[in-house]
């Protein structure tokens, strides 16, 4: 081997180092978030076996969400697309969710607390609204401000049981309503109607939140 | 007298991904701490620091892209001991100069916490 080819192979070992640990420390911040979710569902569910539903559901999500930010390179994710993503797991057919305009891609910053929220959403809904029966359906409305400052989410349930306000905050009305706005300054406006929720999301995609 | 309140030490939380925050204040409560935060960002850090009492803090490296030195760096300012909640690639992408600061693996057992913490008072 010559001094060159010795050069190579060392830059090329420690760019496997890096990118080894790299992958550790993702590993880690996943199994972090894995174990708070843990923690939340603990005091919000009742016996184990809603439990443990509850968990396999997040869990799924936080999975199909890496499967998108992977096949998308990392950078960011289509909004329409991460809207499919997070409610198909829990239709009944295809016909009980309708995505309508374009958001464009949301930055990764953005894709992740937005996906969870959207997630949350999506299993409230088969929980209590219109997924949790054949004829619901929902219409989400996708699009950007004028100025292309904000991404704006319009979720609108119907045709599911006669909606009443939640008695108490669980888990997921907490990552919906405080999630959104923690990690990405985002607002999150739920409205409560009989006839199905409406979710208003509104989130900075640049940096005018911070 | 000193009241119970008063003599719990404030721990500032500094987290960029709201449920491990969640977990953290929740863990640090039922330890007997006090709370100040949680912070996504550095500059949230900062107003908390500024206006709040803050006995010690809890230090993710990276939030959302941006380094937490500089509130490390008013920390050091005003004496006030904290902990990198982190991983080792998380110590990595600090300047060398930051990375002999005491640092506990995320995520992190009470037991662990309560043993760190007390390391800094």
């Amino acid at each position: 081997m010559t001094e060159r080819d010795v050069d190579e192979h060392e830059r090329h070992r420690a760019h496997l180092e890096f990118l080894l640990r790299e992958l550790h420390h993702r590993v880690r911040n996943t199994l972090a978030m894995i174990l708070a979710v843990i923690d939340q569902l603990g005091t919000s569910t009742g016996s184990v076996e809603e439990f443990a539903d509850a968990l396999k559901a997040r869990i799924s999500g936080i999975a199909d969400l890496h499967e998108a930010l992977d096949q998308e390179g990392s950078a960011e994710v289509d909004v329409v697309r991460m809207v499919r993503m997070a409610v198909a797991p829990h239709t009944s057919s295809d016909g009980q969710i309708e995505i309508r305009g374009s958001g464009g891609p949301a930055p990764t910053q953005v894709a992740m607390p937005l996906y969870m929220a959207l997630h949350e959403l999506a299993i409230n809904a088969k929980k209590h609204g219109a997924l949790s029966v054949p004829d619901g359906r929902i219409v989400v409305d996708v699009g950007v401000d004028r100025e292309g400052r904000f991404l704006e989410i319009t979720w609108q349930e119907s045709d599911g049981p006669p909606v009443t306000p939640p008695e108490r905050q669980g888990f997921g009305m907490t990552v919906i309503k405080r999630g959104l706005e923690y990690e990405a300054g985002g607002q999150v406006e739920l409205e409560f109607e009989p006839s199905g929720l409406r979710a208003r999301l509104r989130v900075p995609l640049g940096d005018s939140s911070r | 007298m000193i009241s119970e309140r008063s003599a719990a030490r404030r721990i500032l939380v500094v987290e960029d991904a709201f449920l491990t925050a969640e977990s953290l204040v929740a863990m640090l409560g039922e330890l007997g701490y006090a709370v100040a935060g949680p912070a996504p960002s550095p500059s949230a850090a900062r107003r908390v620091i500024e206006d709040e009492r803050v006995d010690a803090a809890l230090l993710d490296v990276n939030l959302r892209g941006e380094l937490v030195t500089p509130v490390v760096d008013r920390l050091v300012a005003l004496g006030i001991p904290f902990l990198f909640l982190t991983t080792l690639a998380g110590l990595d992408i600090l300047p060398e100069a930051y990375r002999a600061f005491p640092s506990l693996a995320k995520p992190c057992t009470p037991d662990a916490l309560q043993k760190a913490l007390n390391a800094l008072f």
